[in-house]
């Protein structure tokens, strides 16, 4: 399937979208946790969490497209749009190399891309024509904000306790 | 997990229209009611804090379709690109491409080094004693160490470690294959991996024992370059460490934090005008299984650790290709780039890296061709006995290395911070940033100390070539060949032109940094200008020990 722009999609699109980058993020996060459960404990059972945390919204919004739509018939994903909604990724090609991951690291890691996905929706949210979608984009970036906020204030916890 | 369950009710709770949803289609739940009656809760209808804050202010400031938000900076970075140009090679040399791609690719290079490598170790053992009438001596120091300083390091990056015959048998214990791969999974990678599988400690993550590590082969060059039973031992040592390191620890131990080689290639591969690298940044994001550092079917993990979707510089990337068959999108790539594009030391250890060998440039300068016998004496305890003279010179460099050149160092930088005071940086970003100035003055320093070496000596590799073993053969008729300094009288004048360039790259790739950790162009002139000053002197100071 060719590349298409987000723009492009339908809701029902978006929503199966969105079920695969939570999928797709579950399955990263997972890959970190286990990168890093030797170098930096406190690290991976955060990426575990939030790995676990991932899956769990995926199958919150695949029970809101049955809902909405019924069994699904298709996917859409990550790789079937040309735009990065979210992804989480190291930040430093080295960190295997030297031992630079922590707790502080990996939750700036994950605050980057949720940051991203809050602000794909709602910058979407601004150009979505049609008032179905514009809903469903405003709810998905509040979506995201949950786990941003959660993030902060355990970044800010720890900022305390240093 | 207890915060993350308030935030997903906070998210529940979130709905502000109630379900007012009014799209097509049957639905009439909004999706955060659906999403709250799927976990069978009820949305309350109030806004979370951040959510009543958020809206128009909050949002993106461009009010068009939306666009990639994903960190662009980011492979940008990656690819090298601080305005700079890049040729994909393999988009330009596909059969590069399919060659990197064979599985049997890294097995076949090596296989000849290897061979010639063990080749070597029966020379030193039954060849002739005398250094320059050995194959192994001057192959190794000589012909291979000017090739690896004046070519592949500049050109080729950590080419050498490709076909390096070291981890050979590491590597083969780990892996249990020579050509193929095995998918499998241990720990996070998608291997099957065999051997080591500890993490290597914590506290040794870093290139401390590299740094010393050299730093003791140097002390011992003398002896190195006219003992080849001395250098069989070294390699031998350095073979069982590689061995054995790949019996405990995963990976290669070894070449990230032991191997002297690697440590001064992993250096001066920052200069080198090639680089591997991610093609599309998206596409790494995008990627689920990160399979360039964690494995596949097709390619080993990285066995380096390096994740070459957020690589930024050549130092810790030993080139063994494994990537670009692991990479399930085809998206690595070799790139020819310009002289000196990685500009970033990250750490002290890598600062003193850069003092380390720029200072034993100027020793090995001075031992080996310098007209000081009474140094020449000093390193070659064996030969003099003289061990007092010995741990003199040797604690003489140490000094050197380890406080001498950075504390020289430390004044300039913190001359520059106080010229800058419109904008204060920590002296710890100047240090290391600046010390990155030490990298291509240094490699120019090496080279310029590396052409003597071949040119004067370079006869005697003619000879050895042809009665290795000094059996009183004569495979290629070349082994009565006199010994011949070429152009003798030129070479002060050739060294003097290569550390002229090897200052010129210096000053300007100073400035990059300096420009790169500044706001203000005039703060980062201020900043460099000292660190300039005291490039110059240093330049001088080789400058006067190749031509006086």
């Amino acid at each position: 399937m060719p590349q298409q722009s987000f723009s492009e999609l339908t809701a029902e699109e978006v929503l199966l979208l969105a079920i695969d980058v939570e999928r797709s993020n579950g399955i990263r996060l997972r890959t970190f946790s286990e990168l890093f459960v030797d170098y930096a404990p406190d690290a991976a059972k955060l990426f575990a969490e939030m790995a676990d945390e991932e899956d769990e919204h995926g199958r919150l919004l695949e029970a809101t497209y049955k809902r909405r739509f019924g069994e699904a018939q298709r996917t859409v994903t990550e790789d079937d749009v040309q735009e990065v909604i979210e992804a989480h990724d190291l930040d430093d090609g080295e960190h295997l190399v030297f031992d630079d991951m922590n707790l502080r690291r990996a939750l700036q890691i994950i605050l980057k891309a949720e940051h991203q996905a809050e602000a794909f929706y709602r910058q979407a949210t601004r150009a979505a024509s049609d008032p179905e979608l514009e809903e469903l984009f405003r709810q998905l970036a509040e979506f995201e904000d949950g786990h941003v906020q959660w993030i902060e204030t355990r970044l800010e916890t720890l900022r305390e306790s240093a | 997990m207890s915060d993350a369950k308030e935030t997903q009710k906070d998210l529940q709770s979130a709905d502000r229209d109630g379900g007012n949803s009014q799209g097509a289609g049957p639905p009439t739940m909004s999706v955060a009611e659906m999403l709250a009656a799927a976990r069978g809760e009820k949305a309350d209808g109030q806004q979370s804090p951040k959510a009543a804050q958020s809206g128009p202010a909050e949002s993106v400031a461009t009010p068009a379709l939306p666009k990639p938000v994903a960190d662009r900076a980011a492979p940008a970075a990656a690819a090298g690109a601080q305005g700079t140009w890049r040729i994909n090679l393999f988009e330009t040399v596909p059969l590069l491409k399919r060659i990197m791609k064979l599985r049997s690719f890294q097995f076949l290079v090596v296989l000849p080094n290897v061979l010639v490598f063990y080749l070597f170790f029966a020379v030193a053992l039954f060849g002739n004693p005398m250094g320059n009438q050995n194959l192994m001596i001057m192959i190794v120091w000589i012909l291979w160490w000017f090739v690896l300083i004046v070519f592949l390091v500049p050109f080729g990056s950590r080419v050498w470690c490709t076909v390096c015959p070291l981890p050979f048998f590491g590597d083969w214990i780990q892996r249990r294959e020579l050509v193929r791969v095995r998918p499998g999974k241990t720990g996070a990678l998608k291997n099957e991996f065999h051997g080591g599988t500890r993490p290597w400690p914590k506290k040794l993550r870093n290139i401390w024992m590299q740094n010393i590590g050299f730093l003791a082969m140097a002390l011992f060059s003398a002896l190195l370059v006219t003992r080849p039973m001395a250098s069989l031992f070294v390699f031998a040592l350095m073979v069982a460490a590689a061995t054995i390191f790949a019996m405990i620890w995963r990976l290669r131990a070894f070449c990230n934090y032991l191997c002297p080689i690697s440590g001064f290639l992993s250096l001066y591969a920052m200069t080198a005008t090639l680089e591997l690298r991610h093609v599309d940044g998206d596409v790494c994001l995008k990627c689920k299984d990160k399979s360039c550092l964690t494995g596949s079917e097709n390619g080993w993990a990285c066995p380096w650790g390096v994740y070459v979707g957020k690589l930024d510089r050549n130092n810790y990337c030993g080139l063994c290709m494994e990537c670009v068959k692991s990479c399930p999108s085809d998206n690595i790539s070799l790139f020819l780039r310009p002289f000196g594009t990685d500009i970033h030391l990250k750490h002290y250890d890598e600062a003193w890296k850069a003092f380390i060998m720029l200072v034993l440039a100027m020793v090995y300068s001075i031992t080996l061709l310098g007209p000081y016998g009474w140094v020449k004496d000093l390193a070659n305890v064996t030969w003099t006995g003289n061990v007092v003279g010995f741990l003199l010179y040797s604690l003489c460099i140490i000094l050197a290395c380890l406080v001498v050149l950075p504390i020289f160092h430390l004044i300039a930088i913190s001359a520059g911070r106080a010229l800058a005071w419109k904008e204060k940086l920590s002296r710890k970003k100047l240090f290391i940033g600046y010390a990155y100035t030490l990298v291509p003055l240094g490699l120019f320093a090496w080279i310029a100390f590396s052409f003597p070496l071949l040119l004067v000596n370079g006869s005697y590799i003619l000879q050895v070539v042809s009665d290795p073993f000094g059996w009183g053969w004569d495979l290629f008729g070349t082994a009565e060949v006199p010994w011949t300094p070429i152009l003798p009288d030129i070479v002060p004048y050739i060294q003097t032109v290569i550390m002229m360039i090897g200052l010129l790259y210096a000053i300007v790739k100073g400035y990059e940094v300096a420009r790169s950790l500044y706001q203000e162009r005039q703060s980062a002139l201020w900043s460099f200008a000292p660190t300039t000053v005291y490039l110059c002197i240093l330049t001088s100071v080789f400058l006067v020990f190749f031509t006086g």
